[in-house]
């Protein structure tokens, strides 16, 4: 056992559970659970946002990919960046305005049927577990290589973890986990920078120069195509990024945790400079691990390159370093893994318990015993599935999040701020073929059926691995085909006090918003 | 429109310019950083040998290229920043001219919806 790797964790482990005894006291009511009180200032919700989005996908998986295939891996991660200019023009601030705790409290002001509310908190709860089974699978992995622990021991913890913050400390502590994570992730990957380019004398020209000899790929390695060669799926898959993030039920539940508009407008625009900080150093990650590491060795392991981060950290600074960064990637894993938690188990006890069972008509005490027990059980229902999916590749479960967060979420949203002529049945069309649509294609592509090595041995029938380029426009023909076969009444006032009440944050209607 | 029953003249007019504002902001900036973003997984796959010129030591236009969608997205959020200042002016002027009470009766024909 690593005795210094150990150390970290263990301080994080401690770190993270006194923060959640602090916010546990503070956590009296839902309002305080599912949004903090509202009490958290642009800044701080900036970089509470940048630490429930930079995934360990990002930080383990993107310096891989650059370390592996050079300028792809870097393309990959610049639509997760360029994405949140949608949240910010147009999703985050009517999104706040009309909302309280969840995605479906924002469409009500609009459309509230409870079918609807249904179908909003289904998507939710889909993308999350999707989400959320790629994250502890590789959590399980990572924690397995660094201290030498079991595969399912690492899950259990993992997974008690994040119950535990949610479940005590609700949204305050999940919060205060991903700031602090954001904060530790990103002194962590400015440290490997500067270390990485004082070896290469400062210079990024140098650096340029120097890794087009690192690597057998050569010059090419500065070259796009190593990793995407079809240019229709690269298409299909930049356009889910960038469409996908503004549909995140996690990321758009953060809009409600400030006080006001403007709030919600520099959360986003904090959460810009941190991730695009972040993204612009992992080009010094992945240039460091593949000229440092070495190529050969980061191919080692079934994960492909998911270990250079570390292992460039142990190249350049030993074990202590190894272990500081190991731990990084273990503080952003609880932090991603608590906001899905939180999110679904919000769509769970505010959507499904207190509004669709109980009519609105739960009592405050009845409710947060609600919102307690359903993040229990999302707790445990995401630790069972990541327990049996160990042996399974689901690293594109996390594209797949984004594709239903694309062609679901997205239509739904946009057409409830911006057409008038929307109505229910449309939504709820949109939501299901976008839903459907994404995963039916992805079960028929070559993620999962594949003669060599897929859970299905049989050529693929849909070509592409991303569906969004299909699935995107179907969600969009369904939520427009569904509105207009519909008999529903148009409800034109509906739309105006909507529209009013996202543009300005003044409700219209007498919502019992605190 | 219903709201505008119980709202003054002043009110719907700086309503107006309010979602006039920023439409004349969002759909341009929108529709851009579209096609910017787009452009570059577009170039890079159908046109890679044009990607490949070297423009600043071994520094390339796709490089290059990525490298302005992060000055792109920086910019046009902070212009984004700039400018809703304007909207967060209009809608403090919507606050003040109206009394919540102009706005509320709308609300009880239709009843709470929760």
């Amino acid at each position: 056992l690593n005795i210094t790797a150990f150390t970290f964790f263990l301080a994080i482990i401690i770190g993270t559970l006194v923060i959640t005894y602090s916010a546990a006291k503070r956590t009296t009511n839902t309002h305080v659970f599912y949004t903090a009180g509202n009490r958290l200032t642009g800044f701080q919700n900036g970089l509470a946002i940048s630490g429930d989005y930079m995934s360990a996908a990002s930080f383990l998986g993107i310096t891989g990919a650059i370390a592996l295939n050079g300028f792809d891996g870097f393309l990959y991660s610049i639509g997760f960046l360029v994405s949140y200019l949608i949240v910010l023009l147009i999703v985050a601030e009517p999104m706040h305005n009309l909302g309280r705790y969840t995605v479906a409290d924002s469409i009500a002001v609009r459309f509230n049927a409870k079918r609807l509310r249904g179908v909003v908190a289904l998507n939710t709860v889909v993308i999350a577990i999707f989400y959320m089974i790629a994250q502890l699978v590789g959590a399980g992995a990572l924690i397995h290589l660094l201290l030498e622990l079991d595969y399912n021991t690492a899950i259990l913890i993992v997974g008690s973890l994040m119950t535990i913050y949610v479940v005590f400390g609700g949204m305050v502590a999940t919060s205060w986990v991903q700031i602090i994570k954001a904060i530790l992730l990103l002194s962590g990957t400015l440290i490997i920078s500067l270390i990485v380019l004082a070896r290469f004398d400062w210079s990024f020209l140098y650096m340029f120069e120097q890794v087009a000899s690192a690597t057998p790929l050569g010059e090419k390695f500065l070259h796009p195509g190593n990793q995407f060669v079809s240019p229709l799926d690269t298409i299909s898959r930049h356009l889910a990024l960038i469409l996908g993030t503004a549909g995140l039920p996690h990321i758009i539940v953060r809009f409600y945790t400030v006080k006001d508009a403007a709030s919600t407008r520099y959360s986003v625009y904090t959460a810009i400079w941190v991730i695009g900080a972040f993204y612009v150093m992992t080009i010094f990650l992945g240039f460091g691990a593949a000229s440092f590491v070495g190529w050969d060795k980061l191919q080692i392991g079934e994960d492909g390159g998911n270990l250079a981060a570390p292992l460039l950290a142990n190249a350049l600074g030993g074990d202590f370093l190894m272990a500081f960064i190991s731990a990084v990637a273990f503080a952003t894993i609880l932090a991603v893994v608590s906001g899905l938690v939180l999110s679904a188990s919000s769509a769970f006890a505010h959507d499904f318990y207190s509004h669709i069972i109980r009519n609105g008509k739960a009592s405050e005490r009845e409710q947060m015993v609600a919102a307690k027990w359903s993040s229990i059980g999302v707790g445990i229902i995401s630790i069972v599935l990541a327990l049996g999916a160990q042996k399974l590749n689901v690293a594109f479960l996390v594209s797949l999040a984004f594709a239903v967060a694309a062609s679901a979420n997205l239509p739904m949203i946009l057409l409830t701020l911006f057409w008038k002529k929307f109505n229910t049945s449309g939504a709820i069309t949109g939501m299901l073929t976008g839903l459907l649509s994404s995963i039916i294609l992805v079960v028929l592509s070559p993620n999962i059926m594949d003669p060599v090595s897929g859970w299905i041995e049989a050529e693929a029938i849909f070509p592409l691995k991303n569906p969004g380029i299909v699935s995107i426009p179907l969600g969009f023909l369904g939520a427009y085909v569904g509105t207009l076969l519909s008999h529903e009444k148009e409800n034109k006032e509906r739309f105006y006090d909507a529209l009013f009440q996202a543009h300005t944050g003044i409700p219209v209607q007498s919502s019992d918003r605190p | 429109m219903r709201l505008f029953e119980h709202a003054n003249e002043t009110q719907i007019d700086l309503y107006k310019r309010l979602l006039t504002e920023k439409k004349r902001f969002i759909i341009p900036a929108a529709i851009f950083l579209f096609c910017f973003y787009f452009g570059l997984p577009v170039l890079t796959s159908y046109f890679p040998e044009w990607m490949n010129i070297k423009i600043w030591g071994n520094i390339s236009l796709a490089w290059i290229l990525a490298f302005s969608q992060f000055i792109m997205t920086w910019l046009v959020g902070t212009l984004y920043l700039w400018k809703a200042r304007r909207f967060d002016a209009l809608v403090n002027e919507i606050r003040k001219t109206s009394s919540e009470s102009s706005l509320a009766p709308s609300a009880k024909q239709e009843g709470g919806f929760l």
